[in-house]
């Protein structure tokens, strides 16, 4: 199987009484609480850590996109993927953003894409969200009662705009553009592997299905509430008659890796009760804008995080999260069998973790990336090997890959810079 | 209740519309945001002698997704549906969100309308006195604004169906199934607003409503939570003519808070 590392760029430094003070770490999050040059030491520490955990051995790297709020500020995740695409080597690079209804024209989706794909030598998943209703209905307006059907749209005029060898005309119900005829084009043919990150939306699966994309439940319900969703997924594939590839699914996990349990608690459950009692700390009347999901969804109990219109639990503790499923912990061996046991018992066949969470300080995740990546990814790799991957990237033979000029004495000197 | 189906634009649209009353005194009455219910004022209406034609706005309250994304898609079916009905030179009554349509519908086709009685209608924005967000809130918050007491005599007796099960004392700890349920009512009434007043309720109203020309009244609760009264200035700027009745004790609900202030305005 494929083991990839997550990020989602939490900001890491709210306060410590933030959950009582304000409402909301998403869409009206007041700015006052942001400080650029703590950033500026942020972004750069995320980007170290998925490039620690691209050269340790991940098979791939993702990054994602979301708007407005402290939770995951990438609201670019392909300006993150473009450094990603210079400064790592062998990896995919697995963009899980994109939210495609948001773009006018989505070609510009399309565009991005090729290019990323290019610069890193085929090396591209493009991620297809519909993204959160934060993020589309409150953040950047989109109405909730065609967001759905414009994110339809959007998806066959990109992989058109991709594939189409001629100039083309579309005339759709959201998008209308006399001609088509994206310059550059993907490295991958047709196009690079195309995966949906999913929260339980039941037309979803059948979407994934008919268009053969990649189904990722990004949930951090942990993988006891993940079974839910992906029997879901799993039984749809059944009553078609479908396959059922594990490569066809992903599914997100936070995991932390230490020498114990006890000193997992110590060092990471602070950091970790910072992410369930902060960053997901939503004014409930943001959780789900009238429309955003269908009836169906509704219907089918699948509300997932969003769950009531109460007030959140709030409160979780490290013993209560590890209880959930939430977080994966312990020793390599314990981590290892736990991720095993949710990539047998989901049909995982990519795992996504996330090892830097919440506010876990720049040294602390670099620990644990190394730790997972070295301890605990290579004895999963195994699993699921009787299957074909056909959801990973066509990477180009001998791709050109400039190595930075830090990085290579020669180049620095040549530069007239230092080592 | 009684409903039916009435087939326009060749099919390719049905309408369903509740009546009451039997003379052939007609009037035309668009529901709000809240769904279509049998409220005292329509009920009084019928009394008065009045046959009141109510449809029901596509895709409130049922589970059909239509084609009809704007609001002029909207306002060139009412008027098919007009067409198919036969009916002319009748008044418009439209409350809230039908408040907004009635105006939209009365801007395009004046000659129609014999009058126009437009109560807490919505269709403008300032931002230094926004509307209330619907879409944003929680139900607690909801029932606080659209009612002027959440707890009060006009709010007990709202019944639970549409946007009104929502906007109920009990909806916010609600669980299970009975979260299911709100969610679905919640979702086939403010999804289908949302596509006439999202994120804005603003849809260039401004730019026609000078073209009313029947004679037009305002009805405004004096206590409008989510419309604020301030907005009867763009109506009585807007409509040449047109006068405002201000009613006390009201907020939006103002059909169930104070139905008899209403109805003396209408007849």
């Amino acid at each position: 199987m494929k083991i990839e590392m997550f990020h989602l760029h939490p900001y890491r430094d709210l306060p410590e009484d933030f959950a009582e003070k304000y409402r909301s770490v998403w869409v009206d999050v007041p700015i006052e609480l942001f400080d650029p040059p703590k950033a500026h030491e942020m972004y750069n520490w995320t980007l170290d850590e998925l490039e620690y955990g691209a050269s340790l051995g991940f098979d791939g790297v993702c990054v994602n996109e979301h708007h407005q709020n402290a939770y995951g500020y990438m609201p670019s995740p392909n300006i993150m993927a473009a450094s990603l695409a210079r400064r790592t080597k062998d990896v995919a690079i697995i963009v899980m953003g994109n939210s495609i209804a948001l773009y006018d024209p989505p070609t510009r989706v399309a565009e991005e894409m090729a290019m990323l794909d290019c610069i890193s030598g085929g090396r591209m998943v493009s991620g297809f969200p519909t993204g959160t209703s934060m993020d589309t209905n409150y953040a950047y307006g989109q109405n909730p009662a065609t967001l759905r059907d414009k994110y339809y749209e959007a998806s066959d005029l990109i992989l058109k705009a991709w594939t189409d060898p001629e100039v083309f005309t579309w005339d759709g119900r959201f998008f209308q553009l006399r001609y088509v005829n994206i310059w550059p084009r993907p490295v991958q043919q047709p196009h690079p592997p195309v995966w949906v990150p999913g929260a339980g939306s039941i037309e979803t699966w059948d979407w994934c299905l008919d268009q053969s994309f990649n189904y990722a439940y990004l949930s951090y319900s942990g993988f006891k509430r993940g079974k839910q969703v992906m029997d879901g997924f799993w039984n749809k594939a059944d009553q078609r008659g479908m396959e059922k590839n594990p490569y066809q699914a992903g599914f997100l996990q936070l995991v932390v890796t230490g020498d114990s349990l006890d000193e997992c608690a110590e060092k990471y459950g602070p950091h970790i009760e910072y992410f369930f009692n902060k960053m997901l700390h939503t004014y409930p009347g943001f959780g789900d804008a009238p429309g955003y999901r269908t009836l169906d969804t509704l219907k089918a109990g699948l509300l997932g995080q969003i769950g009531s219109f109460g007030e959140r639990p709030g409160g979780s503790t490290w013993e209560t999260l590890l209880e959930a499923g939430n977080v994966v912990a312990g020793t390599p061996k314990d981590v290892t069998e736990q991720l095993e046991q949710v990539a047998l018992d989901l049909n995982i066949g990519h795992l996504m973790l996330l090892p830097q969470i919440g506010s876990m300080p720049h040294e602390l995740a670099m620990e644990n990336i190394k730790k997972t990546a070295t301890e605990v990814v290579p004895n999963l790799r195994h699993l699921h090997s009787d299957y074909e991957d056909r959801w990973w990237p066509q990477m180009l033979a001998g791709r050109v890959q400039q190595q930075p000029m830090f990085n290579n004495p020669e180049l620095a000197e040549a530069a007239g810079g230092g080592a | 209740m009684q409903t039916r189906q009435i087939p326009v634009g060749n099919g390719r649209f049905e309408i369903e519309i509740a009546e009451w009353g039997d003379s052939d005194d007609y009037l035309l009455f668009l529901h709000g945001i809240s769904g279509l219910h049998e409220d005292p004022v329509i009920v009084g209406l019928a009394q008065a002698g009045k046959h009141v034609i109510a449809p029901r706005h596509p895709g409130f309250g049922d589970e059909s997704q239509t084609e009809l994304d704007t609001i002029h898609d909207l306002v060139y079916v009412y008027l098919d549906l007009l067409d198919e009905l036969g009916l002319d030179n009748l008044p418009i009554v439209g409350h809230s969100l039908g408040g907004m349509i009635a105006a939209e519908l009365a801007a395009t086709q004046p000659e129609r309308f014999r009058s126009v009685s437009l109560i807490s209608p919505m269709g403008f924005f300032h931002k230094e006195n926004p509307t209330f967000d619907f879409f944003a809130c929680t139900p607690s918050e909801m029932a606080a604004a659209f009612f002027l007491d959440p707890e009060g005599e006009a709010a007990q007796s709202a019944g639970d169906t549409g946007l009104r099960r929502l906007a109920q004392a009990g909806a916010e700890s609600a669980e299970g199934e009975e979260l299911i349920e709100i969610y679905v009512e919640r979702s086939k009434t403010l999804a289908t607003a949302a596509k006439y007043l999202w994120p804005l309720p603003d849809r260039g109203l401004k730019k026609r409503i000078h073209r009313i020309s029947g004679p037009a009244q305002i009805v405004w609760g004096k206590q409008d939570k989510v419309v604020p009264i301030a907005y009867a200035q763009d109506f009585l700027d807007g409509i040449k003519g047109s006068t405002l009745t201000e009613i006390d004790n009201a907020s939006h609900e103002i059909l169930l808070e104070q139905p008899e202030a209403v109805l003396d305005a209408l007849l």
